[in-house]
């Protein structure tokens, strides 16, 4: 009960500071082998998570996109223990081309192993952009969605994380610190034995310290920011209309009233990035009618 | 006289050592494509695999005109680094890298053995279902042919 009261008001506190939208969108039940998720935020990961959000230090852009893409590895096979892929080829594809055609007007089109898009099979609205291209989006974040523009949104803001490695930022600094120890004790050689042992142990750790941010805590306000300003730079250069990002926000806000679940209750509302979007749009065009499109959109994704 | 004949000599070695230095860079992505034109839309020449180095002729904006082998072509700046990656012979995945101050984690610290001894530690963890995301790869034309038909034009000089 005393840890309830400790608990309970910090994540409060966290929901005030944090208002990414894994803040907004992420239902905590990402429970992993790797001792991620605990189902709610502890102490411990709140003191974590401030300190990555004030960006402890650069190590992670020493990271080559290879080691990204194995981190991006790991944290999206960890997330698809709870959350099982939806089994549906049309859709899977339709959002894999859709989301290729923003990747490549991205600020990163080239990735390790390439931009990866997956739809997982639950109600709840969610979305995780793990490092290296790898993005996960539920059915329920896709029935936030109206329109191929609206869809559009949703992917080229996780493109955006991604593109600004927001994930790896989330590795705590004693991770690099562990790591380059175990570096600096080898030459140019690939790792023996205990040395490898080692270097598993901080890549768990540093697995953890990502999804434990993607799947509980989301990032801070100033990366979301980031993130949706990217989207809109990305959805201008495809030709996608980045009113879009706001109409799905509008749904998403409708829904997430609607969703008792999680922390949904409790997770500040995406009407304050529909304000901060708005600033930066400038003039909102009204999303025009595209009957190809919308009838494609319909066809993929109806129904799911 | 003499003095100035030096510094000539000098400064064109120093340009000269400079430039060569500038010229080679390194695919740093598993596969980079070499296309006939700035732009991914473009043909593909070539693909050049993880680590191989290329010869930079010319930058574009986001492109660079390369040199590999006897093909000149087109790849993204984001497919290519200046640090240094060399293979060990078994592989992309075997490869180790040479350390230097600004790639101190390159190469040794997270590749295929580190995920090997993960997924030891993490039998639950599901990594077919990301293989097999991973094997779904959309050809550029499909995606060229997707924003025709469904009327997406760029607001903003399109596709970079």
């Amino acid at each position: 009960m005393i840890t309830e009261r400790i608990i309970l008001p910090t994540i409060l506190v966290l929901a005030a500071v944090f208002t990414g939208c894994k803040s907004l969108e992420v239902v905590t039940k990402v429970t992993t082998t790797v001792g991620v998720a605990t189902g709610t935020i502890s102490a411990e990961q709140a003191q974590s998570i401030d300190r990555s959000a004030t960006a402890v230090g650069k190590a992670f852009e020493k990271l080559t996109p290879e080691q990204e893409y194995y981190i991006g590895r790991s944290v999206a096979a960890t997330i698809l223990v709870d959350y099982k892929p939806f089994d549906h080829a049309a859709a899977t594809r339709y959002i894999n081309t859709l989301g290729m055609a923003l990747a490549l007007s991205s600020d990163k089109p080239e990735t390790f192993g390439g931009w990866h898009f997956l739809i997982m099979d639950t109600d709840e609205i969610n979305a995780f952009a793990a490092p290296g291209g790898f993005i996960l989006l539920s059915r329920g974040m896709l029935h936030c969605c109206r329109s191929e523009d609206e869809l559009a949104a949703v992917l080229a803001h996780e493109i955006g994380h991604v593109q600004r490695e927001h994930g790896l930022r989330a590795i705590n600094s004693s991770r690099w610190t562990s790591a380059f120890t175990i570096l600096g004790t080898e030459a140019a050689k690939n790792l023996g034995g205990q040395q490898l042992a080692e270097m598993t142990t901080v890549f768990e750790g540093s697995i953890s310290d990502v999804t434990s941010t993607l799947a509980n805590s989301g990032y801070a306000r100033k990366l979301e920011r980031e993130a949706d300003a990217d989207a809109v730079v990305i959805l201008q250069r495809v030709g996608y209309n980045p009113t879009g990002l706001i109409n799905m926000l509008g749904e998403m806000s409708r829904r997430l009233e609607k969703d008792t679940r999680g922390f949904a209750k409790t997770h500040p509302d995406p009407q304050d990035r529909i304000k901060d979007l708005k600033k930066l749009i400038g003039t909102v065009t009204p999303e025009a009618e595209h009957p190809a499109r919308q009838a494609r959109f319909n066809t993929a994704l109806g129904g799911i | 006289m003499r003095h100035i004949t030096m510094i000539a000599i000098v400064t064109m070695l120093a340009t000269t050592a400079l430039a060569a230095r500038a010229k080679t860079m390194n695919v740093q992505v598993r596969e980079a494509q070499v296309r006939q034109a700035p732009g991914f839309l473009s043909r593909i020449l070539i693909s050049v695999p993880y680590t191989e180095p290329v010869t930079v002729l010319e930058e574009k904006e986001d492109w660079m005109r390369v040199q590999t082998g006897s093909t000149e072509g087109w790849m993204h700046h984001t497919a290519l680094t200046t640090k240094r990656l060399k293979l060990s012979g078994a592989g992309p995945d075997a490869q180790t890298t040479v350390s230097s101050d600004e790639q101190a984690l390159a190469g040794k610290g997270f590749n295929s053995d580190v995920e090997k001894q993960f997924k030891e530690r993490n039998a639950k963890v599901d990594f077919a279902v990301v293989d097999k995301m991973e094997k779904l790869k959309i050809p550029v034309a499909e995606i060229q042919a997707f924003l025709k038909k469904g009327d997406v034009v760029p607001v903003e000089g399109g596709a970079k």
